[in-house]
């Protein structure tokens, strides 16, 4: 309100400054008028003493101070002397204009406020749309309603905040996620950690603290002491892989493999689990199939997944490994008839630390995790179909990329 | 790794391979039951009871022809030297 009484004090200012100059102008050109109507009355009564001296002098005085005998004359030439007052009426003629003039400039002036006004008015609700608008943002409410399609500047503006805003949001809410998953994450790593060193200290303590435990009572718990420290030993190796693909440090040094090595190695790395479990792993991979990729990253991946599919399956039973390309990505399959797992278990089973419901009860949940983590980094997915009773088949697939 | 006999490659499976293995590194020594199990537990992340450890035992012998391990009763098993 301030800034308008201002605004309305300046523009009054500026009326009166045009009503002056008009007035003082209108003035100005009544006396050129006046003047040069005066020097012509002079020089044609000059030449009229000049040339008619037969003309007294006192009637020319006359005629001039407004004393007309000679109303018919002057008419016959044509000059009507009621109306065409020659000096004395002309000032009463000005004013009048001056009058006419001061009106027209207030009328105007007072037009250009109400439409002023009008304008601001506009402006304002325009305003008022905005500033709602980011109210309902400010609610949660990211609905945008588009009733305002026009290209004015305010439009532009409201649909520009929109955006900011939501970006904002947006980016406010991830950052609340990230922190919030790096919590779980830490709660859950420093459970999986303490979990087994509590452990440990216990076995310790008990083998320092009786120093009579007879020999296979200390041999066994040596022994479970030096399993839970290789379980420790794993976990961390394991999450500090993670943490480095976390922190994107992890550098592939891609070659072309062939698909079927790959296939072979991550078989190799877990022949004696799958000799023990007494299953049978088969490659069926073309020679012909390369990959561009970091071979022991991804042998890695997929030996993790080959490990996981072999835990769960039968005895007697096969896991078959199949390996095709497509112009779009090549594709590793592997197929196993276990017990399968429910659906509760394939929306989390790549998700860190989760364990299935048949999970061994050393696993930690950290191995799928780490495969998908890995061929994620090598522009892959992996998927999981499952039914309970008939088997899992886990699905690689790595995109084929233009440059490759 | 490749277990040879008269010229011909014995197929072993993988932990067959690494449990003789295992016997040829403590050689003219005893290599306990418990040792097995725990380094069973090693390559394989799986928990065996001593029954496995006979059947495992028991199928090398029959795959080598020759007995070359010697049974410590109620201990674990020893590869000699000289045999």
């Amino acid at each position: 309100m301030k800034i308008n009484r201002k605004y309305a004090a300046v523009f009054a200012g500026l009326v009166c400054i045009f009503l002056t100059a008009n007035i003082i102008l209108f003035h100005y050109e009544s006396e050129q008028y006046r003047k040069s109507t005066n020097a012509a009355l002079g020089s044609l009564i000059a030449e009229i003493q000049d040339k008619y001296p037969d003309v007294s002098e006192t009637d020319i005085i006359q005629i001039l101070n407004g004393e007309t005998k000679q109303q018919e004359l002057t008419s016959k030439y044509g000059i009507d002397l009621a109306n065409d007052s020659i000096l004395l009426q002309n000032r009463s003629i000005t004013d009048k204009y001056y009058i006419y003039s001061s009106l027209l400039i207030l009328i105007f002036a007072g037009a250009g406020v109400v439409i002023f006004r009008r304008y601001q008015k506009y402006e304002n609700n325009k305003i008022n749309d905005i500033i709602h608008c980011l109210e309902e943002i400010n609610q949660k409410n990211y609905e945008l309603v588009m009733d305002s399609n026009d290209e004015s500047d305010l439009a532009i503006l409201k649909n520009e905040l929109y955006k900011t805003t939501i970006m904002l949001k947006e980016e406010s809410e991830n950052a609340k996620k990230d922190k919030s998953s790096i919590k779980t994450s830490m709660e859950d790593i420093s459970h999986q950690l303490k979990t087994p060193l509590t452990s440990i200290s216990i076995m310790l303590d008990n083998l320092m603290d009786d120093p009579d435990m007879d020999q296979t009572t200390r041999n066994e718990f040596i022994a479970d002491i030096k399993r839970e420290t290789m379980n420790i030993n794993f976990l961390v190796q394991s999450l500090l892989k993670l943490s480095r693909f976390d922190i994107n440090s992890v550098e592939f040094n891609n070659q072309l493999n062939s698909l079927k090595d790959i296939a072979e190695k991550a078989v190799q790395n877990n022949a004696s689990l799958s000799d023990l479990r007494n299953v049978n792993v088969t490659v069926d991979v073309s020679d012909q199939i390369y990959l561009n990729c970091d071979l022991n990253w991804q042998v890695e991946a997929v030996s993790n997944i080959v490990k996981d599919s072999v835990e769960h399956s039968p005895d007697g039973s096969t896991v078959r490994i199949k390996g095709r390309q497509t112009k779009l990505y090549t594709e590793v399959q592997i197929q196993d008839s276990g017990s399968g797992m429910d659906e509760e278990d394939k929306k989390h089973i790549f998700e860190r630390f989760y364990k299935g419901k048949n999970a061994s009860k050393d696993g930690v949940g950290i191995g799928l995790s780490l495969a998908k983590t890995i061929i994620k980094n090598n522009n892959g997915t992996v998927t999981v179909e499952s039914e309970e009773g008939t088997g899992t088949t886990f699905t690689i697939r790595y995109m084929n990329l233009l440059e490759n | 790794m490749e277990i040879y006999k008269e010229g011909h490659v014995i197929a072993l499976t993988s932990l067959e391979l690494k449990i003789l293995s295992l016997l040829f590194t403590n050689i003219n020594k005893v290599v306990s039951r418990n040792t097995l199990i725990e380094s069973i537990w090693q390559w394989t992340g799986n928990d065996v009871n001593e029954n496995t450890v006979t059947v495992y035992l028991k199928r090398i012998r029959e795959k080598l022809g020759e007995d070359i391990i010697v049974t410590v009763k109620g201990i674990g098993y020893r590869i000699d030297e000289d045999k």
